[in-house]
């Protein structure tokens, strides 16, 4: 890749990395009932997910593997989560739960016309992200849908 | 609903004729000395492209003039409450925070690290490390002994990356006048900087000489300029921005 003059984006190029922008930040009037955030309480985005302990000590052990020169026998007896980890790697990981943000937000969204609440669903999912900041709850999983 | 509106950001009045140049079906409402730039709200939910048109938005207008972004969501049944109800009463808290905010912008860095360059590059050297792989290599390891190679090198990994974040992001800090340090995991590591406007381009050969050095090692998204998201807080908090880190590390 040469390079050109500047290699800067305008904005994020992904939706998740979007809402990372936009979502709970920006001056918030609260001064006047009539004006608020359109169910904007209802978003919590998992863009990211921080894999469990153990499955990042797994790949760190297999990324070390990789480099040695031995064969690597052992690593056929893992079962297959080890095989998952080892050919999708971080960044298919991280591609799936950014689809999963996107379906997650078009769900989540309530209506703008009040129309009714009842799409709330995800509630029950999002009960432990609320204090935590920017950062990326350690215990969620990337969300499965459809 | 036809009436009600979205309030994407403020301007001084003075500035809305960028309005005329933004993208989308956008127009603003003044009042003591303050434009909104708003748009119509849809007739449905919002969704994940009402975001990136809201950012759009903004960041097209930040390009040009000074911008208070509003948060993505903030509605009003009508224009008259847009004037009346946010603009009026939060006048003075509103030209304050535009001025605060006026000569700089947000420029964002992601560090994404190759992990396999991460592991490399400890490894080679690390004898603790080599000893555990070589007892996981062994006949009879089994799960305890990977996990144990595994935590050894994530540890090692993790301190890595930070130091050479550390070493590389000294690129920007002297051309940022603060810094945050937004999101941090083994693949990803997101840090906003506060940068004046005249030294944007300063920024950019910083981030062009980190680049040079972090090739092979990480890959670096260079975004911006944005409205000052990050540093909303900090910068109406006190009328004058005091020099303060906020490093997380």
């Amino acid at each position: 890749m040469t390079m050109s003059n500047v290699n800067r984006a305008p904005r994020p190029s992904g939706l998740a990395d979007v809402l990372d922008v936009v979502l709970d930040k920006g001056i918030v009037i609260d001064a006047y009932i009539r004006v608020s955030l359109v169910g904007i309480e209802l978003l919590t985005i998992d863009a990211r997910i921080v894999i469990a302990s153990v499955d990042t000590y797994l790949r760190f052990a297999e990324a070390v593997n990789r480099l040695d020169i031995q064969p690597q026998d052992q690593v056929a007896g893992l079962p297959g989560l080890m095989r998952e980890m080892s050919q999708g790697g971080a960044k298919s990981k991280t591609k799936g739960a950014l689809t999963g943000a996107k379906e997650s937000v078009q769900g989540a969204l309530s209506g703008l016309t009040g129309r009714d609440k009842d799409d709330e669903d995800e509630s029950d999912e999002r009960e432990d992200e609320r204090d935590n900041g920017r950062g990326v709850p350690a215990n969620r999983r990337p969300r499965q849908r459809g | 609903m036809a009436d009600v509106v979205l309030v994407h950001g403020v301007v001084r009045s003075g500035d809305s004729a960028v309005l005329d140049r933004l993208p989308g079906p956008v127009r603003s409402v003044s009042a003591a000395g303050l434009a909104a730039v708003i748009s119509d709200a849809p007739d449905r939910d919002l969704v994940g492209d009402d975001a990136v048109d809201h950012l759009d938005l903004l960041v097209a207008t930040v390009r040009e003039v000074p911008v208070l972004p509003f948060a993505f969501g903030t509605a009003a049944p009508d224009e008259a409450a847009v004037r009346e109800e946010v603009l009026a009463p939060e006048a003075d808290a509103l030209t304050r925070r535009l001025d605060a905010v006026a000569d700089v912008v947000e420029l964002r860095l992601d560090l994404a690290f190759d992990t396999d360059a991460s592991v490399a590059a400890i490894t080679s050297g690390d004898p603790d490390v080599q000893r555990l792989a070589d007892r996981a290599r062994l006949p009879g390891a089994g799960l305890a002994e990977r996990l144990a190679l595994g935590e050894a090198t994530a540890v090692r990994v993790a301190e890595h990356q930070e130091a050479m974040a550390e070493e590389w992001a000294g690129e920007l800090l002297g051309v940022a006048e603060q810094a945050v340090l937004l999101h941090s995991d083994e693949q990803l590591r997101r840090t906003a900087y506060l940068v004046r406007r005249d030294r944007i381009a300063d920024a950019d050969a910083a981030v062009e000489r980190l680049r040079a050095r972090a090739r092979g090692m990480a890959e670096i998204e260079y975004v911006g300029p944005l409205p000052v998201f990050s540093f909303l807080d900090d910068l109406s908090s006190s009328p004058e921005p005091e020099q303060r880190s906020n490093w997380g590390w």
